[in-house]
């Protein structure tokens, strides 16, 4: 039986403090998925994200990963199948792009094993596929928001993983980026790998991702095709915000806000 | 080491460094002369005993020297993100200042074997505030780092006001703990040579072979866990070594400040901040930085000597900021 890249039992997670509290969620997550975590701002969808990346443990139930409990996995194994690209503000000393990329080959070579062909091979088809291949030898420090996060993806991608795990891949991103990121994201799945990403625009959720989960107060209310889950009044109630559905020409369903007038009335 | 251009240049300057440290002085002992009493060993002579008692143990105390605090600030700079961390942030120039204090005024008679009761006493109390650091900040001290530096800080103004309160209370030695506190190596012999050469060279060599592990945890915690790296564990495995080789060699010098913070800086500017070559520059550096400044500082006003720490600030600040002015242009040092 092959068994299923993340499965969760019974989890919940509570902070330390405040009276926030996540789960109880039981539920297995498919590979070859892009799911797209949606929600207001603290609903979970990060802790969740913490969560499954190994970073946060359970407070109760387990969480197992490719059929084995979390905690048993040696971290070096576990980053071989799992990569995660937090919100955490990221800004090592100015690499070489080429050097920052390559350290996604650490689970894989560890502290003293040398790059070999194979993996300068993994690393050069990802500084091309990004784009990148002007910026290789060049220092991080000098490159856009939109290419560092390019960069960021491109070393999660060159550990390899089956996992993928992204919390707001498309923050703070110019369109052209936007679009890159989530395409990308989209074709690896396609690939098999199994993709969570937390996301905020509703169209980005439509357009790109497979599936499309619905939190609120550290449970998820709804989960889904797109179309189905963002077109449901859930939606809605969650954001307290009517939507407007609209099509485009080839006929997508498409999601609009309110005008401001609208809101005006709504909220005075 | 491969692809790694600077130690091409780094280790002739050190070994130069060296030799003209050994040669120079208030007696001039001709480079020629120089090699060959190495060659041949101590003969007895008085230039055989200069070399051999007095300048080669105090040039290699030096570089050892030098050499660890350039490598403790590579890697606080790096697991802590921020450019302007180095290891007498973590209590380490605190906790042996006060170490030493106590050891000068508990004992005026300070015996002179080995590394010295004020050595033992400096180490001690080195390793010990910072080991109160690490328990201040909990477990969260990689994570949040400044969690780690602001205890750093409180417990290091609170080991200073002991000191001052020492010092007011015992006046005729205050002196004796001011120049403690200012770093010198006057007192290098054999013996401390020994006592740095097992205590940092390990650590240094330790700290080389993680260097691509420090590499993945300068992306910070969250990243580095996603690339299979358990980020606190390591991390304190990388500081506590730090801690360690850096507690040795204050011991034997008193706190000399500049060293760990510059030394990184000028390293990675010059050989790139991949920390495995970056951790090996900083030790060439660091080492050939400490050598110039003991030569200095003997040969600025002899027959009296100048406290080391004076000459390492002297010399590093207006280098640090040139290189900060410098750098605008082409990207920054902090990132």
């Amino acid at each position: 039986m092959v068994k299923s890249p993340l499965t969760l039992k019974n989890l919940t997670w509570k902070p330390r403090f405040g009276q926030f509290r996540l789960g109880p969620i039981s539920l297995e997550i498919p590979d070859g998925k892009f799911i797209a975590l949606l929600g207001p701002n603290g609903v979970g969808k990060s802790s969740l994200l913490r969560l499954l990346s190994g970073i946060l443990r359970p407070s109760s139930g387990k969480i197992d990963l490719f059929g084995k409990d979390y905690g048993m996995w040696k971290s070096r194994e576990r980053g071989k199948l799992v990569a995660f690209l937090s919100q955490e503000s990221e800004n090592p000393f100015g690499f070489q792009l080429v050097k920052y990329i390559g350290l996604g080959r650490f689970p894989h070579l560890g502290s003293f094993r040398r790059m070999a062909v194979e993996d300068r091979k993994i690393v050069d088809s990802e500084i091309d596929a990004w784009g990148l291949g002007e910026f290789r030898m060049r220092s991080i420090s000098n490159l856009s928001g939109g290419e560092f996060q390019r960069a960021r993806l491109a070393r999660a991608l060159a550990q390899q993983p089956k996992i993928l795990l992204f919390d707001e891949p498309a923050n703070h991103l110019d369109l052209q980026s936007r679009v890159r990121i989530l395409s990308r994201l989209k074709e690896e799945a396609k690939k098999g790998k199994c993709i969570l990403a937390a996301i905020h625009d509703v169209n980005d959720a439509m357009l790109y991702a497979d599936e499309v989960w619905l939190l609120d107060n550290g449970r998820i209310l709804d989960s889904g095709s797109p179309s189905r889950v963002l077109q449901s009044s859930r939606l809605a109630d969650i954001y307290d915000i009517e939507l407007t559905r609209f099509f485009s020409a080839d006929g997508r369903m498409m999601l609009g806000m309110p005008p401001a007038s609208d809101l005006a009335q709504h909220y005075m | 080491m491969k692809n790694n251009r600077f130690i091409l240049f780094g280790i002739p300057a050190l070994v130069l460094a060296l030799f003209g440290a050994v040669s120079y002085g208030s007696i001039r002992i001709p480079l020629a002369d120089v090699m060959e009493i190495l060659l041949r060993g101590d003969g007895g002579s008085s230039w055989d005993l200069i070399i051999w008692k007095i300048r080669l143990p105090r040039v290699l105390c030096a570089a050892l020297v030098g050499g660890i605090l350039a490598i403790g600030g590579v890697t606080c700079q790096g697991l802590f993100r921020n450019p302007l961390s180095e290891p007498y942030l973590l209590g380490i120039s605190s906790g042996a200042a006060l170490g030493a204090a106590i050891a000068i005024l508990l004992s005026p008679l300070s015996g002179r074997f080995g590394l010295g009761i004020l050595g033992i006493f400096a180490f001690s109390g080195a390793m010990l505030v910072t080991m109160m650091v690490f328990l201040a900040a909990g477990r969260g001290a990689f994570r949040f780092p400044s969690t780690l530096l602001l205890s750093g800080i409180a417990i290091a103004l609170v080991c200073q006001a002991i000191i001052w309160l020492l010092m007011a209370l015992n006046h005729n030695q205050i002196e004796k703990i001011v120049f403690w506190t200012l770093g010198s190596l006057s007192s290098a012999r054999w013996e401390k040579v020994l006592w740095l050469s097992v205590t940092t060279i390990p650590s240094a060599i330790v700290l080389v072979g993680m260097g691509r592990m420090i590499d993945v945890l300068s992306t910070g915690y969250e990243s580095a866990h996603g690339m299979g790296v358990k980020p606190q564990r390591s991390a304190s495995i990388v500081l506590a070594i730090t801690s360690f080789g850096t507690s040795a060699a204050v011991a034997v010098s008193g706190n000399i400040g500049f060293v760990g913070l510059m030394i990184p800086h000028i390293a990675r500017f010059l050989g790139g901040p991949s920390h495995r070559n970056l951790i090996i520059n900083s030790w060439i550096g660091g080492a050939i930085l400490l050598v110039l400044a003991d030569f200095a500082a003997r040969m600025l006003n002899p027959p009296s000597e100048i406290p080391l720490g004076i000459v390492t600030a002297l010399l590093g600040a207006p280098f640090l900021l040139f290189l900060v002015r410098g750098k605008r242009g082409e990207g920054r040092l902090d990132g």
